[in-house]
């Protein structure tokens, strides 16, 4: 499980979050929303230690996250980035298999037992007949699901998905879905960014909204039905929009 | 925001100013020669200077000025030649020169400022600075005249406004070039003098090399830089002395006619009877040590029965870079190491070429000590 | 439903990689300007007695030449592939940190000072260290405001033209008749002054370079994705980064400094291993080693028989490498 108790994180001069705190327990989903800009990832990036707060905690599993080397993190932790275009033409299989490196040893590398638990994760995930294809030449929800094995491989209690259906299409966005819940079900701790307040309430079980830096609301998924909470939280004035179609828009986006 | 970068372009023009400022008044401070055991006596001939030269040896149609009074040699080849026909008239030298190598020149002369070359292999001169010196005439000494040399000349004349003098002077027409000269600069009989020494010497020079057979021909490798390994190949004018004195270039280079490196392998394929060490800077002695030291270039014969020779090179060198009227002096050199039945030389050879070509004179060790 | 498996083992491939280069090595041993017959560079090096002209060849020029190119060719394919890895970008060579630009600088000082063969590598190597430690002390300096390896390749390109500007001022002041024609030469490339005792010295460095980068290549193919993705499954990025780096120059400034500088192995050998063997460095890295010290015998070998005139390494690795380096890309459909 996750916990974080009055995280404050300054950027220069510049305070990105303050006093933020929740918590989340394994097979949740917590939905973190905001609008561009307002720490969304600033928030993933203190807890996967990727920068040092100014003050606050964060537990792991009930261990200070800095108390955590970055391998010993890597088990607990896992990080599913929006999907991307890799560098170099690696498959899946090979880049499924690179998640093991939390387990090896400092001068080991993967053996056949590694390769064989990567694929038996792809399988799980419906993509195991992509092992051998290159990453690249993938459609951008296979991308995502191959992502998500990676991280799996890491036999992670916490995973942190940084708006994993922002760019795919419906179909792909649904398979994605599918599989975050189904993490659920494994007693994962899932901490999702997304853009949709309607799409959290649909999965998540806890909400977290961020505005400026500030913790603007944290509770139960149901607090995104009050629609002048949405609205609050993108700064989303009514008077602005007077198409019909727009604001038919808005209507279904909570 | 604003401020600040105008402070900083501020700072960065008065960089540039004070740079530019410095630069001119750093001047060439007058080096001091170091051992006077080199008796002075320059030519001097009254000079009447009346030019009766209308054109170069390139057939440039000149416009001079009168008198001639200061001249400048736009490379190394034509500041030396004027060096030994009329000192007093020379604005500076193009290269700097090495303590030793100052002992050979009159003092007077050595301490000349050291103004780079407008033409050909040195430092580049600051065509301000030359022109600071206001030269009457400029030179410009060429082993051979080609349309490039006369079209380079013809650029130079422009950009300096003075006129400029294309001299042909090759080992083959020394006597010609400082006729020339001698009519250009008033200097008729010193040239003369000069001329003659240098027919006399190539005529002789000539001659015994059309006697020697084939068959007997030294063959000669020519090392130069740190490890012997660059060398001049086969067609190469910088290496034409050896043809002269009736040797034969080793280095075939496949069509190659200009310098470059070779490996270990390639030497000891060739074969060579003999080992020519020319370098000029101020470690030359470098070559010649690995030479005659290391363990692959002792399994040739040459270097087993010593025929390694280093090339003397002061005040220049007498075999090549430049390529100057030393090369007179660097003949019988030459030909009296690879062929000591054939040619004469010795340590009196040296003392009259200096005498006549330096005005210096050289005691009999001195001598003997350069024409090691 | 289940696919696939584990990736075909390339070590086949990689096998018959070494045992190419090892037979290109035996077969170097024949070649030269010097005529030596067939039987003789074997025989000597296992211990025959032979005239000493030959034995002189054999030991003192062809064989060390011949563990020079394979040492500058393995030094600079590890050190590029590995670069290409940490700095997740297939563009990059072994002198993006500078440690060509400080060499050159370095052995022109020494051509200029005269210090001689021994000298010259000695202060080559020194400032091909230095340049590449100036680097990575003042890209921290900008690091703040920027990410990590872009500090890092930005300061690179600075301090390799402040080199750069400085080997042109050696070249300026050095005496135009000598010491312009050797710096230039040296610039150029060449193993024509390589000693045995030159590869006793360098063979430490490069091999436990190569070692170093051996032992994490798996890490480093991690570290080719972004530096969160990279830290997130467990790689300590900046101290990775920092032991290729180290490797990587100790590596590269020891064979330029005996060899001078050659481009292009660096750049494209790691590319023509990848498109035979795959990316995972596992693989790609002990190829670009084998491929690279294969290449380097090759041009070597050419420069120092085909003609009378030595030709100059850096010249011939582009020329010869080019031409086989389009006919691949042409022939595979494959990307690097």
């Amino acid at each position: 499980m996750l916990k974080a108790e009055n995280l404050t994180v300054n950027y220069g001069e510049k305070r990105i979050l303050d006093s933020i705190s929740f918590s989340i327990q394994s097979g949740e989903i917590l939905a973190v929303l905001g609008s561009n800009g307002a720490g969304k990832t600033t928030l993933f990036k203190s807890i996967m230690r990727f920068i040092k707060p100014a003050s606050g905690e964060i537990y792991i599993n009930g261990k200070n996250v800095l108390a955590y080397t970055r391998k010993t993190l890597s088990r607990e932790v896992a990080y599913v980035p929006q999907c991307h275009n890799c560098t170099f033409p690696y498959t899946v299989l090979e880049m499924t298999v690179m998640g093991c490196q939390s387990r090896l040893g400092s001068f080991s590398e993967p053996t056949h037992k590694d390769y064989l638990f990567a694929q038996s994760v792809l399988d799980k995930l419906g993509v195991g007949t992509l092992g051998p294809r290159r990453y690249r030449n993938l459609s951008g929800g296979e991308k995502q699901l191959v992502l998500i094995a990676r991280s799996l491989v890491q036999r992670p209690s916490i995973m942190i998905m940084d708006e994993p259906t922002s760019n795919l299409d419906l179909n792909n966005s649904l398979r994605v879905m599918s599989e975050i819940l189904r993490l659920k079900e494994q007693n994962i701790s899932l901490l999702v960014t997304c853009h949709s307040p309607r799409q959290a309430r649909i999965f998540a079980d806890k909400v977290l909204m961020i505005k400026n830096g500030l913790e603007y609301q944290y509770g139960a998924a149901s607090l995104l039905d009050d629609r002048d909470v949405v609205n609050e939280l993108y700064n989303i004035d009514m008077d602005n929009f007077s198409d019909w179609r727009i604001k038919e828009l808005i209507a279904n986006a909570v | 925001m604003n401020k600040k970068s105008m402070v900083i372009i501020l700072i960065m023009v008065c960089f540039v100013f004070a740079f530019s400022a410095c630069a001119q008044s750093t001047d060439d401070a007058p080096e001091e020669s170091v051992s006077p055991s080199a008796a002075t006596t320059p030519s001097t001939e009254d000079a009447s200077p009346v030019t009766k030269v209308t054109e170069d040896m390139a057939g440039r149609p000149l416009d001079l000025p009168e008198p001639i009074d200061k001249v400048y040699g736009s490379n190394n080849n034509s500041t030396i030649m004027l060096y030994t026909l009329a000192p007093e008239k020379m604005l500076g030298w193009n290269l700097k020169f090495s303590d030793q190598a100052k002992k050979y020149l009159a003092e007077e002369y050595a301490s000349l400022p050291v103004l780079g070359n407008m033409y050909g292999t040195g430092k580049k001169a600051n065509t301000e600075e030359i022109l600071k010196y206001e030269p009457d005439v400029v030179l410009l000494a060429h082993t051979k005249v080609t349309d490039k040399v006369k079209a380079d000349a013809d650029e130079l004349q422009v950009k300096l406004g003075v006129p400029v003098v294309v001299i042909e002077a090759n080992v083959d027409n020394y006597d010609k070039a400082y006729e020339f000269l001698g009519a250009l600069l008033g200097r008729e009989e010193k040239a003369k003098e000069l001329a003659g020494y240098y027919s006399a010497v190539y005529a002789e020079v000539k001659e015994k090399s059309e006697n020697i057979a084939d068959e007997d021909k030294v063959r000669v490798y020519y090392a130069r830089l740190d490890d012997g390994l660059t060398t001049e190949f086969l067609g190469s004018p910088n290496a034409e002395l050896l043809d002269l004195v009736g040797a034969v270039n080793v280095a075939e280079g496949g069509g190659k006619e200009t310098g470059g490196e070779v490996n270990i392998e390639q030497v000891l394929v060739w074969k060579p009877d003999a080992i020519l060490v020319g370098n000029v800077g101020a470690n030359a002695s470098l070559a010649y040590q690995t030479i005659t030291t290391d363990e692959v270039w002792s399994s040739l014969g040459a270097v087993q029965q010593g025929a390694v020779y280093e090339v003397p090179r002061f005040p220049f060198n007498w075999f090549d870079r430049p390529p100057s009227v030393n090369r007179i002096i660097g003949m019988k050199w030459l030909g009296y190491k690879l062929y000591p039945d054939v040619y004469d030389f010795g340590p009196e050879d040296v003392k009259s070429f200096f005498e006549l070509f330096y005005g210096c004179a050289l005691s009999d060790e001195q001598a003997a000590e350069l024409a090691g | 439903m289940k696919a696939g498996g584990l990736p075909r083992s390339k070590n086949r491939i990689i096998a018959v990689m070494f045992i190419a280069l090892i037979a290109a090595m035996a077969i170097a041993l024949h070649l030269g300007r010097y005529p030596v017959s067939i039987s003789k560079p074997l025989g000597t090096i296992f211990g025959g007695r032979s005239d000493t002209t030959i034995h002189s060849i054999i030991f003192n020029v062809r064989l060390p030449r011949i563990l020079g190119a394979v040492l500058v060719g393995s030094a600079l394919s590890a050190a590029g592939a590995s670069y290409q890895g940490i700095f997740k970008n297939p563009m990059v060579s072994p002198s993006l940190l500078g440690v060509s630009s400080g060499a050159g600088f370095g052995a022109a000082l020494g051509i200029i000072l005269h210090v001689g063969s021994v000298g010259i590598p000695a202060i080559a190597f020194m400032f091909g260290l230095g340049a590449v430690a100036l680097v990575y002390v003042a890209s921290r300096l900008i690091a703040v405001k920027m990410d990590r390896i872009l500090s890092l390749v930005l300061t690179g390109i600075v301090i390799s033209s402040l080199f750069t500007s400085l080997l042109s001022l050696m070249k300026y002041i050095g005496d135009p008749y000598d010491d312009l024609p050797a710096i230039t030469f040296w610039m150029m490339g060449s193993l024509a002054d390589i000693k045995l005792s030159d590869i006793l010295v360098i063979s430490g460095p490069v091999i436990i370079g190569i070692g170093a980068i051996w032992a994490v290549k798996w890490r480093i193919n991690i570290m080719t994705f972004s530096e969160e993705e990279a830290m997130s499954m467990g790689i300590e990025t900046g101290r990775l980064r920092g032991i290729v780096i180290i490797a990587s120059t100790v590596m590269t400034a020891s064979v330029v400094s005996i060899s001078g500088v050659i481009s292009w192995v660096g750049l494209v050998i790691p590319h023509i291993s990848r498109m035979i063997v795959g990316p995972d460095y596992r693989n790609s890295l002990p190829a670009s080693v084998a491929l690279g010290a294969l290449f380097m015998l090759v041009i070597d070998t050419v420069a120092r028989t085909a003609f009378p005139a030595q030709l100059p390494l850096g010249i011939l690795t582009a020329i010869i490498g080019t031409p086989f380096f389009i006919y691949l890309m042409i022939k595979g459909k494959k990307s690097w």
